[in-house]
């Protein structure tokens, strides 16, 4: 910004009352951005009295952990836990050994690795055009992974993390693996060793990338399982909310079912304690992810 | 010369380089093997199910390729379902409202906040304005509707002041909670990135203008606005080609038969027919119309937008 205008005395005064209404109407909006969330936690820190009534608004009115024991004596609610962590954990995994696969190649130049057009090609199509629901729902159906865990692990080849791991790849400096060949390095060797030492930023963002995309998702959860055992957390709690929406009971009576609304909000909170822990790391490698992304080689 | 040479001297001639470089190249092939195995298994093998919107009835013993050929037959059905216009226009106007009101408002709001002298209040808005993004519907969708269903905590204040809501029982209201709550989620992300970008304008044009006798505004104007333009563009190009999107995780976790006649999308309606009532010859064709109108668009929004701007999102 132009070093002058901190010297405040050469700011108009429009631009003073401006600015003072700016940091205000920007607040507003981080709050409005924020508050729900801390509605929430209060309501799941409340008496069941107080939270059905509608009365708590910001902050917890009559303490209790009540809820969260109610939800973690809950046998369906830790298996949907336990499946969502396993999904994480294996499917962002494979995510991330994927995506290298594809990339490493794919950043090598066409005389280096003459498959490069082929494949980029085969990628860039399926960017444009899908099978659609059905059929997709058919296949899974066909390879036997209907109502199991790895449906949502092994479908998981995201071509954009692909695309971006590739291009940062192609931004590293051609010497260091030069020199690697020239030591007798094979590209097996070179991959491990020395790219992905390197490559910590755009490994950093596609796992959280992928991190929050398996633990957000629900809708794979739904389609491809028969049963709730198979649901992950974000399935379970959608079954729940359909309950209050669309039932046919009373609002009331739906909300008694599920064991009022501190205890919907306490499974709604926990629910989003993997994102807010991974808060911190989040903005400095999304940011990061799309710049990245947008600059193309 | 041969491939008996040093490696040395290999370096030194590159023209000689290639026999021996590409020695390895079968590692590479190995490496994409998995991968492009895996591809063609999820991403191609259902394309090649699209021809069940062309099959005469689908018969699952027969399966995909057994069954006979139908024509045409299931897209003539799907243009005589007398909501199917309802439908598509749905899909297009909730999609158009998000794209349209949902593309200026991030760039406002980043150029606001880049008039933020304190280092420390800008990053803490930024970090407080994105966390909905990382929420999933399922949570977002509950908070909706425990803060604005029937007895929701707002909707009872607005009713004190003699607003009353019914979210989710007017399709019409329903319809701007879901552009409003759509960009709730969405904006703080695409305004965390157009800050950063904004971040690499170089800060001499605007001393410049200054010395021009340019106020703040007008420098916004004719620095701020051109440096973010590609990033704007790109992240532009990406909303426009979704446009047929509509959101379906969002309306399909909210949505409920009263709402039909407003928010049942085309994606809606192919998951109800495909799956739930198992019709999926008429499903896929649904889907399969809106797959290839997509893509006409992707492709064109793709090559207008080289030809005007000189920027390309491949």
């Amino acid at each position: 910004m132009a070093k002058s205008l901190l010297n405040k005395n050469r700011q108009t005064t429009g631009y003073k009352i401006f600015s003072k209404f700016n940091i205000v109407f920007l607040w507003l909006v981080a709050a409005i951005c924020v508050l729900p969330m801390v509605h929430l936690f209060a309501l799941s820190l409340s008496t069941r009295h107080f939270s059905d009534a509608g009365l708590v608004t910001f902050y917890p009115k009559g303490l209790t952990f009540d809820a969260y024991l109610y939800v973690f004596s809950n046998q369906q609610f830790f298996r949907a836990l336990g499946n969502s962590i396993f999904r994480v954990v294996f499917g962002v995994s494979f995510n991330l050994i994927i995506t290298v696969l594809i990339a490493f190649p794919m950043s090598k130049s066409f005389q280096e690795f003459s498959g490069r057009r082929f494949f980029l090609g085969l990628i860039v199509v399926t960017m444009f055009f899908s099978g659609g629901l059905v059929p997709s729902f058919l296949l899974i159906k066909n390879l036997g992974l209907y109502d199991t865990l790895w449906v949502y692990i092994l479908p998981g080849v995201n071509t954009y993390f692909a695309l971006l791991t590739m291009n940062f790849f192609r931004q590293l400096p051609k010497e260091i693996e030069e020199a690697a060949k020239v030591d007798g390095c094979d590209y097996f060797t070179t991959l491990f060793y020395i790219i992905l030492p390197l490559s910590k930023p755009v490994l950093a963002t596609v796992t959280l990338y992928a991190f929050v995309g398996h633990w957000n998702s629900w809708f794979d959860g739904l389609l491809y399982s028969a049963t709730a055992d198979n649901y992950p957390l974000q399935t379970l709690l959608y079954n729940m909310l359909r309950t209050l929406i669309a039932s046919t009971m009373s609002q009331a009576e739906a909300l008694e079912r599920l064991g009022g609304t501190s205890v919907s909000s306490a499974q709604i909170f926990i629910t989003t304690v993997p994102v807010l822990i991974a808060y911190p790391f989040l903005q400095k490698y999304f940011v990061q992810g799309i710049v990245l992304g947008s600059v193309k080689g | 010369m041969t491939a008996t040479q040093t490696r040395g001297e290999e370096q030194i001639l590159p023209a000689k380089k290639k026999r021996s470089r590409n020695r390895n190249e079968w590692q590479l092939y190995l490496m994409i093997l998995l991968p492009a195995i895996l591809i063609i298994v999820f991403a191609y093998i259902p394309m090649a199910g699209i021809r069940l919107a062309f099959v005469d009835k689908f018969m699952v013993k027969k399966g995909i390729w057994g069954s006979e050929w139908g024509g045409l037959k299931w897209f003539e059905v799907m243009f005589s379902i007398p909501d199917i216009w309802r439908i598509i226009g749905n899909t297009l106007w909730i999609a158009s409202l998000k794209v349209f009101i949902g593309f200026p408002i991030p760039i406002i709001i980043s150029l606001l906040l880049n008039e933020v002298r304190s280092k420390g209040q800008k990053s803490a808005i930024q970090t407080l304005i994105y966390l909905p993004y990382f929420l999933s519907w399922v949570v977002l969708g509950t908070i909706i509707y425990q803060l604005f269903g029937s007895q929701g905590a707002i909707t009872e204040v607005l009713k004190k002041i003699g607003l009353e809501l019914s979210i989710f029982t007017n399709g019409s209201q329903f319809v701007k909670m879901l552009v409003a709550s759509d960009l709730w989620k969405g904006f703080g992300f695409s305004t965390v990135v157009y800050l950063a970008s904004l971040t690499g304008i170089d800060k001499g044009l605007y001393e410049a203008a200054e010395i021009d006798g340019a106020g703040r505004f007008k420098q916004t104007v004719y620095i701020t606005l051109p440096g973010i333009m590609p990033i704007v563009m790109l992240i532009g190009i990406l909303n426009l080609g979704n446009v047929l999107n509509a959101g379906f995780e969002q309306i399909f976790m909210l949505y409920n038969p009263l709402l039909y006649d407003r928010a049942e999308i085309i994606d809606t309606f192919v998951y109800k027919k495909g799956i739930l009532e198992n019709q999926e010859e008429l499903a896929t064709a649904v889907g399969l119309f809106k797959g290839v109108i997509s893509a006409i668009l992707i492709v064109t929004i793709n090559i207008v937008s080289t030809k005007v701007t000189d920027y390309r999102v491949f």
